[in-house]
């Protein structure tokens, strides 16, 4: 039986499709049977983030409907794993064409054939949200260090730990280590005091993001970017809920940097 | 078969009498059982506060007047209203009748609040805006939440409020009484809401967003700091006027 897995923030634009993009194509490398279901009716990207949108004939809202005769007919095959797939989004629909009870039968039906199903949830905490969290057995809720969207992300905790089942975990996003170290940035520590949650993992701001979005290449796949180590190490994390979160290689790197800063900053609590 | 008739069942309960409107039949006719119900035993009813339970029935302003004009007529009051119905609510809140815990006291759903146990027997005696002389003296209730408020997330209690956890920025508390946070707070919380001049607020680690007691309204100061210090617990009262906060000491 696979788990069903929400990405989802609040606020728009932190990172909610890049990641279950990225995330997806990871575990999808270690050999995981993933599906990754866009739920963002109406404003479909992660076709675009996977660089799959040429190959849409169904979609989630034709599910839905009965247009295709199971979902199965609606699933995309990846260019790159034959393991990964997804569901797009309906471009011309609306987010309420599906219900959060027809959500909930499509995530029973994909967990007896997949191990991992990814929700990637529109902004926002409507209808389009709680069909999103609606099938899902955990959440990852994703925020950037800024002051808004930490208060976005800390809601939509507050609504998922109201339906006490999610377990909501923290994937701290676009976080630069040399803003924090000026006093520009929240700290990982700061954000950790607001929200509270067991956070999952931490991704640094890196550039390769728009480009490898842009071409439809995961960066989770690119061996030598900062942000790819980073996402990896979640997927990692994510399969086996042993290991402990690690902020880096020993020493030097980005990601060396960013743990002494870690370091430094609960040493300062 | 004749229709069965639509009936309303009076119970006792720890809050006193409870009269307990049914979701299904109009409530015209449960009006009528209700008015048998009391003639039958008007000497028992005569006099008697009751907590009307209404399920998810959202109540119109007619409908609860010829309820009211009804218990009334025997000098009974009503003394709480339970209900699922945020019309019910908001109904009852206009009319300054007490919401029952519960129902309304949490406006987030599910949202895990107690009442702190031992303040049980206080809490029948609880002051309602009928009958406010029943305490005694320096007995108050009390609503403990053992869990933080995140953004988005409010409550309203007639009394007292402890938090065990933060509130955080977004959150909002509003109590007639004080304030006391065993964290961080760092939303709105207005304590003495209804005029109470010494009313406090206490927590480990005061940062509200801003800060009311009774009438007086305090704000944080703008710059933002990104990076907490270490606290000490504080409280902030009333004092000349304006809203003064200082360590919290128990040496007063």
């Amino acid at each position: 039986m696979g788990q069903v897995i929400v990405v989802t923030s609040g606020k728009g634009g932190v990172g909610k499709t890049t990641c279950s993009a990225n995330l997806g194509s990871g575990l999808a490398q270690l050999g995981k049977r993933v599906v990754l279901v866009d739920a963002d009716i109406g404003l479909r990207n992660l076709d675009i983030v996977m660089g799959l949108e040429n190959r849409i004939v169904f979609d989630l809202v034709d599910i839905v409907e009965g247009k295709c005769r199971s979902y199965r007919q609606a699933l995309i095959k990846d260019k790159r794993f034959p393991n990964l797939f997804l569901i797009p989004a309906s471009q011309t629909k609306d987010k309420e064409a599906v219900s959060p009870e027809q959500m909930q039968v499509i995530c029973e039906e994909l967990r007896q054939n997949f191990d991992y199903i990814f929700i990637d949830c529109p902004a926002g905490i409507e209808h389009g949200f709680r069909n999103a969290i609606a099938g899902a057995d955990s959440a990852l809720v994703v925020t950037t260090p800024e002051v808004s969207a930490v208060r976005d992300a800390d809601r939509v905790i507050g609504l998922l730990e109201s339906e006490e089942k999610y377990n909501p975990r923290l994937i701290l996003n676009r976080l630069r280590p040399d803003q924090v170290r000026r006093g520009n940035s929240m700290s990982i520590s700061d954000v950790q005091e607001i929200l509270n949650i067991e956070i999952l993992g931490i991704v640094p701001e890196d550039e390769g993001i728009v480009v490898s979005s842009n071409k439809g290449e995961p960066i989770v796949l690119d061996p030598h970017s900062k942000a790819g180590a980073a996402y990896r190490h979640i997927v990692r994390r994510l399969d086996d809920p042993s290991l402990p979160l690690s902020l880096g290689e020993r020493n030097g790197g980005i990601l060396g940097r960013l743990r002494k800063l870690f370091i430094r900053d609960q040493a300062a609590l | 078969m004749p229709a069965e008739q639509a009936q309303v069942s009076i119970k006792g309960t720890n809050e006193g009498l409870t009269v307990h409107f049914p979701d299904g039949p109009e409530f015209s006719e449960l009006l009528e059982s209700l008015r048998t119900k009391l003639q039958e035993n008007e000497s028992f009813f005569r006099g008697a506060e009751v907590v009307l339970e209404l399920e998810e029935r959202p109540l119109q302003e007619e409908e609860f007047q010829a309820l009211e004009q009804l218990v009334s007529a025997l000098n009974m009051g009503i003394k709480g209203i339970s209900s699922n119905s945020p019309v019910t609510k908001m109904l009852g809140q206009s009319k300054n009748i007490r919401i029952l815990s519960g129902s309304s006291i949490i406006h987030s759903p599910k949202l895990v609040a107690q009442r702190a146990g031992h303040t049980r027997r206080q809490w029948k005696a609880a002051p309602s805006p009928i009958r406010t002389s029943a305490l005694e003296k320096g007995q108050e209730p009390a609503l403990l939440m053992k869990r933080g408020l995140r953004a988005g997330q409010r409550i309203h209690f007639d009394g007292h409020v402890v938090v065990l956890g933060d509130v955080n920025p977004g959150a909002e508390i509003v109590a007639t009484r004080s304030i006391i946070v065993l964290g961080a707070l760092r939303g709105i919380a207005h304590a003495g809401a209804t005029g109470s001049e010494d009313a406090a607020v206490i927590a480990l680690n005061l940062q509200p967003t801003q800060l009311r007691i009774s009438s007086h309204v305090g704000i944080a100061p703008d710059a933002r700091t990104t990076r907490s210090r270490a606290h000490v617990p504080e409280i902030a009262r009333i004092r000349d006027g304006g809203i003064l906060i200082e360590a919290y000491s128990t040496k007063e």
